[in-house]
């Protein structure tokens, strides 16, 4: 018991801990990436009887939920509020102004349709994230950017890692959870994911024709499916079972993904990119990138162009080796 | 290695514990997302993840052909049966995976298909027939009903094949 006490207690005792942030930025980006493509978006209005609440927005008055201008104006917060945090300004209201938008435009699909996927929730959540970490540190973060010193600086608490990984981890143990309480270990029945494979399953795929002729196979995936997704939170207490817990959810969405046209790639992205010890590769990676002779690029800091140069190279030289080439040029 | 271990970084060790502000946001914000969608069910960007929770071991397509052949209705996927294409012997399937109408903000039309349930011919016969009232161009209609299920130990396809014709009501006998 006093073992588990101290555990928990160096737990929460490095949840100040900092890094260098190159893991919370390349997160930062992905989830920036996704926010455009979700911008680009187009989406049908369904008529019919209105029922919620099922959003977040739902409270919105019935002639805005339904209207063009809403759309609009979510779709433009979004754009203006991914574009000034991918370029680290107004930090950290423009992280609110995408999340924002983000909801907004996502829950404006999800209030005019009868038919909707768990598609953007994690991403979503995922932002909710990153904005907490950029508000909390806003201060730090602008005054190592005009520094710029933004990657060379310890920026990225370990409380704002661990959220997210306890918030994946979450979204993976209620899916299976849910079929638990749903279905019971019959889900696992092997016919249930054929008969998706075979309705939905996308014409051509060599794993749908895989999984509709395959049942023991398809039994062995289900059972995977339910016992690795209801481990997910596991993941948030120990690197080995979070990678052996990754990698199978990694493998479920690549099924997925080859199967049926659902769009869950933007999950298997974050999950691999939070489960898989990239926050442990990647300041790795720029350490070893920073020891390398830095590229021959000579310009002038004076000049507009310099300028631009350096502005870019503060916010995005995630490996710090352009840095270097600038401070002594 | 374990979660409490630090990634190698070019900068000593950096601590700054969180401030009580920190600590209740990450509270909240964990806790939003167990009780929101245990209370309130999926509440965008809330959820449970409900996707794929059943467990169907069988089900039907169903397709409605006019007295000249003409395809009329056909609900076997979502490619062919669109939701943006009129629906009207209110066939289509809703269903997507997710359970029909949750987390959605327009509740999804009336419809005789339930995935997971194979409805037999007369409940089929007596759903046409209730649309056909309102249909006088059609004096019958001709109904086509996949069962789909496991075929044997390792594969599902067709199990069955159903094919009947469903006349307008009030109309003569043939």
């Amino acid at each position: 018991m006093s073992t588990l006490r101290d555990w928990f207690g160096k737990y929460i005792a490095s949840l100040g801990d900092l890094r260098t942030p190159q893991f919370g930025q390349v997160l930062t980006w992905t989830l920036l990436a996704i926010s455009f493509l979700l911008a680009s978006l187009q989406f049908d209005v369904a008529v019919g009887q209105r029922q919620g609440p099922v959003t977040v927005f739902s409270w919105l008055p019935e002639t805005w939920l339904g209207s063009d201008t809403t759309f609009l104006a979510f779709r433009v917060m979004l754009i203006c509020g991914a574009l000034l945090w991918l370029c680290q300004l107004a930090l950290p209201w423009s992280c609110w102004l995408t999340t924002i938008g983000f909801t907004g435009l996502w829950s404006m699909h999800m209030e005019n349709t009868t038919n909707g996927a768990h598609i953007f929730n994690m991403a979503n959540q995922l932002l909710i994230v990153q904005s907490l970490w950029c508000t909390f540190f806003a201060r730090d973060m602008r005054a190592a950017i005009a520094e710029r010193r933004y990657f060379t600086t310890p920026l990225y608490p370990n409380w704002a890692f661990w959220l997210a990984i306890a918030y994946v981890g979450i979204f993976h143990t209620f899916a299976g959870l849910a079929k638990f309480a749903y279905s019971g270990t019959d889900w696992a029945n092997g016919v249930s994911l054929q008969l998706w494979a075979y309705w939905d399953g996308r014409p051509g795929s060599w794993m749908r024709e895989v999984m509709i002729n395959h049942r023991p196979l398809v039994i062995l995936m289900q059972w995977l499916t339910l016992i690795f997704e209801t481990a997910g939170i596991l993941g948030l207490f120990d690197r080995r079972v979070r990678v052996v817990v990754g990698f199978m959810l990694v493998s479920f969405y690549i099924g997925v993904v080859l199967t049926f046209d659902y769009g869950f790639h933007m999950n298997l992205l974050l999950t691999a990119l939070l489960y898989f010890p990239f926050d442990y590769w990647l300041p790795k990676w720029s350490l070893a990138w920073q020891g390398k002779a830095p590229p021959k690029v000579v310009h002038s800091s004076d000049s507009i162009f310099g300028k631009f140069v350096a502005w870019l190279i503060a916010r995005f030289d995630v490996t710090g080796r352009w840095q270097e080439s600038l401070t002594q040029s | 290695m374990n979660s409490t271990e630090q990634p190698p970084t070019d900068a000593a060790k950096v601590h700054r514990t969180p401030s009580p502000t920190i600590l209740i946001a990450c509270i909240l914000f964990i806790a939003a997302n167990i009780v929101v969608p245990l209370t309130l069910g999926d509440v965008y960007p809330f959820t449970i993840a409900p996707m794929f929770e059943d467990a169907p071991r069988k089900y039907s397509n169903l397709r409605v052909l006019s007295p000249t052949g003409e395809v009329l209705a056909d609900n076997s996927t979502r490619r062919i049966d669109p939701i943006t294409k009129p629906d009207p012997f209110l066939l289509r399937r809703y269903y997507d995976g997710n359970p029909v109408g949750v987390g959605v903000g327009i509740e999804p039309p009336k419809t005789i298909d339930e995935f997971g349930q194979v409805p037999s011919i007369p409940e089929v016969r007596e759903w046409i027939e209730q649309r056909l009232v309102e249909m006088p161009q059609y004096e019958f209609v001709d109904v086509q009903q996949q069962v789909v299920s496991a075929v044997d130990e390792r594969r599902v396809g067709i199990l069955e094949m159903r094919t009947f014709r469903v006349d307008r009501p009030g109309r003569g006998g043939p």
